[in-house]
């Protein structure tokens, strides 16, 4: 142990140097802002923000998600959308950039490109649509004691919810774009377009579940049956019998549409800390009249069906085995030309059409590599994250995390008593840090203008990479002396 | 999906027998001190620090590599004993 004193003195080092720049004694090394307005851009107008999932046909966009911005100055709505990646309904959005989110008592909520879930909200505000004539779309915002009014004043009944609305204070956003294109289904028939909570996000213990199911014009005509149920799949069930809700299914919703349209079913519950799957599913009928009845065989049409996985809280560690081995059996369908169980094991079936030795042998025996990283992540979360060596996990995740710090600032104020009152120094380490990586890019190769960082990082990068393979080499190698010497040195 | 599976359980088997340990989500306090608060807001000066003496970074990285060895190296150690490799 002893001869690893190197890592143990940086990371006493950083410690050390961590406890010097929060101390209290060290007030100026703070960041703390508590009380004092947030930071904006004085070149940016400030808003206060909304951030919601659209669900207006006329606006909503495939795979978008919009951000609404009720100016602060005056009740007027405008839409606006950052360019979202496509993968899941709930992306990580890139294009536009929250420069300072300020939501109040805290700073600097989010930056850049962070996925804006699991951030919480100063407020939720539901969305409405308007029903009867009399109200108006938009949000709603509502007291405590559950009495609310439209954005525009009018009393806040006669519209139904579609959905919620995020608030902050005093944020905004650059390089907004408007979006085109309606979120629509893959194809003409029904379809279960949008689940909340998203698949993979954590909320707290009040939670909005909800799906939206889309029947197309092509199934009207026939019954489409729609089913949404909750599950709590964590260890406080299965083996404590829990604090959660009990095992088994619990149907939030089943109803029978004979209309066309899109239907957001959906209610807010309060659940217990653990992990949980909501499930969606559609089935069409397309039997005569009479025929397809709750309880009967539903044949023909479609069947259609999602799910969506989310923690509450804080997740389990059998509750994340059970939804990483739920998602790598949905990657594995999702990754094969199969679109059922049955279809899947038709390809290790002699007698089944499908039937393929590799495909089979592939889907047996080929773990891929998001099945071995969920698999490393749950030895993480289950073992190298119990005491104590999960303090040493714990520094390491802290040490790899690539999280940037603003450097503290200095303010050195003369004596009032002295020739100099009033006046002051001011130190600021991130200008000058700032300075000095501009005078390091700037300096330039005249022929191929290259930086001194683009000829020298490939290089740095070698002579390091050479230095960590040598250094491991020579701890397995070095670690124990030959016996044959100890031997000869026994003799002499 | 069968070695899949086959991981999957020895890890749930092996994460059922230490799941009594206490789990640690942050280092700990000590006299009003807290070192984990520390720790980040050190490394968060130390990231931005790097972003301009990108040589650094490099280093570090090449220094994290070393410890994850060391962490593995010290985990097999508890499993194996006199029997891991390097003993």
């Amino acid at each position: 142990m002893l001869k690893n004193y190197r890592l143990y003195s940086l990371i006493a080092l950083l410690l050390i140097g961590g406890l010097a720049l929060v101390s209290p004694t060290r007030a100026f090394a703070s960041t703390d802002l508590g009380g004092k307005p947030p930071t904006t851009d004085p070149n940016q107008p400030t808003f206060d923000a909304y951030i919601f999932s659209d669900d207006d046909p006329a606006h909503a966009a495939t795979q978008r998600f919009w951000y609404t911005f009720k100016a602060s100055t005056a009740q007027t709505i405008a839409d606006f959308s950052c360019d979202m990646s496509t993968a899941g309904s709930f992306p990580t959005y890139t294009g536009c950039t929250w420069v300072s989110i300020a939501s109040q008592g805290t700073i600097g909520r989010m930056t850049d490109t962070t996925n804006i879930q699991g951030h919480g909200a100063d407020k939720v505000y539901p969305v409405v649509r308007d029903t009867d004539g009399a109200s108006v779309d938009g949000y709603r915002d509502c007291d405590t004691s559950g009495v609310c009014v439209n954005h525009d004043g009018s009393p806040g009944t006669g519209a139904y919810v579609i959905g919620y609305l995020y608030g902050f204070q005093a944020g905004y956003m650059s390089g907004a774009t408007i979006p085109t294109g309606p979120r629509v289904c893959p194809t003409p028939r029904s379809c279960i377009l949008d689940m909340t909570p998203e698949n993979g996000t954590t909320t707290s213990n009040t939670v909005y579940l909800a799906a939206k199911f889309h029947v197309s014009p092509d199934d009207v005509g026939s019954v489409v049956k729609m089913n949404l149920s909750l599950r709590n799949i964590d260890q406080n069930v299965l083996l404590l019998g829990g604090s959660g809700i009990a095992p088994g299914d619990i149907q939030i919703y089943f109803g029978l549409a004979t209309t066309t349209g899109d239907f957001w079913i959906g209610t807010t519950t309060v659940l217990g800390d653990g992990n949980y799957r909501l499930e969606a599913d559609m089935t069409t009928c397309v039997s005569a009249a009479g025929i397809c009845t709750v309880g009967t065989s539903w044949i023909g049409g479609i069947s259609e069906t999602k799910s969506t996985q989310f923690i509450v809280n804080q997740e389990t560690f059998i509750g994340h085995i059970s939804q990483q081995s739920f998602k790598q059996l949905n990657d594995i369908f999702a990754s094969t030309t199969a679109t059922s169980t049955a279809a899947l094991s038709g390809s290790c079936n002699p007698l089944s059409g499908m039937f393929s030795m590799t495909n089979c042998g592939a889907f047996l025996f080929i773990p891929d590599a998001g099945a071995l990283k969920d698999v490393m992540t749950s030895f993480r979360d289950g073992f190298l994250s119990r005491m104590p060596w999960g303090y040493f996990t714990r520094i390491y995740a802290i040490m790899t995390a690539s999280t940037t710090q603003a450097l503290p600032t200095m303010t050195y104020e003369f004596d009032p008593a002295g020739p100099y009152a009033g006046q002051s120094i001011h130190f600021d380490f991130g200008d000058m840090m700032t300075g000095g990586a501009a005078a390091l890019a700037a300096v330039q190769d005249p022929v191929n203008h290259r930086t001194i960082r683009d000829v020298l990082e490939p290089i740095v990068k070698l002579l390091v990479a050479l230095a960590v393979v040598f250094g491991i080499i020579h701890d397995l190698t070095g670690s124990h002396s030959h016996v044959g010497e100890n031997e000869n040195r026994k003799n002499r | 999906m069968i070695l899949t599976l086959l991981l999957n359980f020895l890890v749930l088997i092996v994460g059922v027998v230490f799941s009594w340990l206490p789990k640690v989500t942050a280092l700990p306090t000590i006299n009003g001190y807290d070192i984990d608060a520390a720790l980040v807001t050190g490394m968060g000066y130390v990231q931005t620090f790097f972003t301009t003496f990108w040589p650094l970074q490099i280093m570090f990285n090449g220094f994290l590599v070393l410890m994850a060895y060391y962490i593995v190296k010290m985990t097999l150690r508890f499993f194996l004993g006199h029997r891991s490799p390097g003993h």
